[in-house]
């Protein structure tokens, strides 16, 4: 009746598949790293809560903007659209340089068409690498090289690929390129193992980080809210880690074994939809039925360029400055701590600029309630010139 | 940028199904008279399972996508007036899988689907009713119904 119980299409058995491709250019791409909605190679990773990820604009495009929106993969519910998993973002590149690349010229492309951008990361490893990974080691790539390590503070960890991945295709090219030191914990300085990925695409290990007593997790890293529930390990970059550093990862996960007393249940910390939360503690996630019983206003369409919130609930600030077509908002909470992140399209936002409170639409509110009463929710068209973000919903339809 | 999935993630199906499908399936983007190819509507058989009155049939179903996809699931089609009772006399199908507000969820292949309606098929969901046929036989008429679902399995022989 449902095919809820049968394996997903690309998580296959690991060991069937096992053809990282790097240099050389090949399609074959690890079932794992595809996106579940494109299918194709994950480009700038977005992790959400329940562990599971996407690419930015296919967890974009798939968030409803007038309620809560459902993981692609297991449903789970969330309101907080989460900043691209870097760390994540920089692995794959160094895995699969030449068909990440094509991702990102694909996708550039579409975001020139539609004049909304994903955030742009920058690493001057990053685009030197892949620019150069054709003519091996130029000096541009061996000095940017050595800045990305020196600006890791240790040289001498960086990786030798073991022997065993040889034989799965991995070229040695990549172990002149990949570190340790690119996926690192935070906390413990170690390589990463059972990662858990934080709503602001910080990562630590899932046995680095305490599960908050008072319930706010807050990254320690950047000090932003970590809202909703603990996140749950991120399998595929968990994945990507033992494959680029196998040795490492199973000197860690031995290590991680031990500490943990008694040997408790690492599996189940593990994403599955079979419903195992983490942290049931944890603040629930807005009851929107609810909502217009508190008298909040919820703003179809705009999303919170700082911590993600989408839409925004509650009181709804927008810059008078910025010129980009999709715009900057922050909900009342960023407004308030003023956060200092860049924002989510991309946008060219500075303190400088001024913040105004959108007053709130009654009409939409109004309209948004009909629908919730009468089960039919659809984005509401806007029509009040505040809305840009609406737009980019669809843009291109 | 939904604009160009709906497309670009059919292709991946396309590709990703050549390379490997369930035995006696069928799944592939419609040809237009002019030769052209049309991903955005699959032509598709479902075996019936063996060891169950659906065996021997080869079900047709067309699977209609929209520019939503993956947000939003296809549509998907069997002949009209086909006999089962959770399926609509258009032939359209009822499947909480195939329901953008319970079940659907983007991560869904079409292998997934093809499977999940092969799977209703032999084990029909008496909760949720779409033909007045197929559902009184059903619950009233467990011999009949048998009967009628073996006769419709020959009215499909497999393709050759």
């Amino acid at each position: 009746m449902d095919v809820n119980e049968t394996p997903q299409g690309f998580a296959e058995p690991p060991g069937e598949n096992k053809t990282l491709k790097g240099f050389d250019g090949a399609d074959e791409i690890l079932e794992t790293f595809r996106c579940c909605v494109c299918l194709e190679l994950l480009y700038k990773p977005v992790v959400l809560v329940c562990g599971h990820v996407s690419c930015f604009w296919c967890v974009h495009t798939a968030m409803r903007g007038d309620r809560e929106s459902h993981c692609p993969i297991c449903r789970n519910s969330f309101i907080h659209f989460p900043s691209v998993c870097e760390l994540f973002h920089f692995l794959l590149l160094k895995a699969y340089p030449v068909v990440y690349k094509r991702r990102e010229s694909q996708t550039q492309e579409e975001e020139i068409r539609t004049g909304v951008f994903s955030p742009e990361i920058s690493d001057c490893l990053a685009s030197k690498i892949v620019n150069n990974c054709d003519t091996a080691h130029n000096d541009v790539s061996t000095a940017c090289e050595e800045h990305h390590l020196k600006s890791h503070g240790d040289s001498s960890d960086v990786l030798v690929v073991d022997n065993s991945l040889k034989g799965n295709g991995l070229a040695e090219e990549i172990g002149k390129h990949v570190s340790v030191s690119d996926g690192l914990c935070m906390l413990c300085k170690k390589l990463l193992v059972l990662p858990v990925v934080l709503n602001c695409g910080h990562v630590y290990c899932r046995s680095c980080l305490a599960v908050p007593v008072d319930g706010s997790l807050n990254c320690p890293d950047c000090q932003t809210l970590h809202p909703g529930k603990f996140p749950k390990v991120c399998l595929e970059l968990d994945h990507l880690l033992e494959l680029l550093f196998p040795k490492e990862y199973s000197t860690r996960k031995e290590e991680i074994q031990v500490q943990l007393d008694p040997p408790p249940e690492v599996q189940s910390l593990c994403t599955s939809s079979n419903g195992s939360q983490c942290g049931e503690s944890q603040p629930k996630d807005y009851d929107f039925a609810s909502l217009k019983e508190h008298g909040l206003d919820v703003n179809v369409g705009v999303g919170c360029d700082s911590c993600g919130m989408y839409p925004i609930i509650g009181k709804w600030y927008r810059c008078k400055d910025c010129t980009e077509k999709i715009g900057f908002d922050l909900c009342e909470s960023c407004y308030s701590t003023r956060s200092k992140l860049p924002g989510r399209f991309n946008q060219q936002h500075t303190s400088d600029h001024k913040l105004m409170l959108v007053q709130p639409e009654r009409l939409r509110g109004i309209l948004w309630r009909l629908e919730i009463e009468n089960g039919a929710i659809v984005p509401v068209p806007s029509d009040d010139g505040h809305e840009e973000e609406s737009e980019d919903i669809d843009p291109a339809v | 940028m939904s604009g160009g999935i709906a497309r670009g993630r059919l292709a991946e199906e396309r590709k990703a199904w050549r390379k490997n499908h369930p035995h006696g399936f069928v799944a592939k983007p419609e040809t237009l008279p002019d030769g052209s190819v049309n991903l955005m509507v699959w032509q598709c058989t479902i075996p019936g399972k063996a060891g169950t009155d659906w065996e021997g049939g080869y079900f047709p179903i067309t699977l209609h996508f929209t520019e939503d996809y993956p947000s939003k699931p296809p549509k998907c089609k069997f002949p009209q007036g086909f006999f089962h009772p959770n399926v609509y006399p258009s032939g359209t199908v009822c499947l909480s899988i195939l329901n953008e507000d319970s079940g659907w969820r983007p991560a869904i292949t079409v292998k997934q689907i093809l499977v999940g309606i092969q799977d209703l098929l032999d084990q029909p969901n008496p909760a949720d009713p779409a033909q007045t046929d197929g559902y009184h036989l059903f619950i009233q008429e467990p011999a009949e119904y048998k009967r009628r679902v073996r006769q419709q399995a020959k009215q499909y022989p497999p393709q050759i």
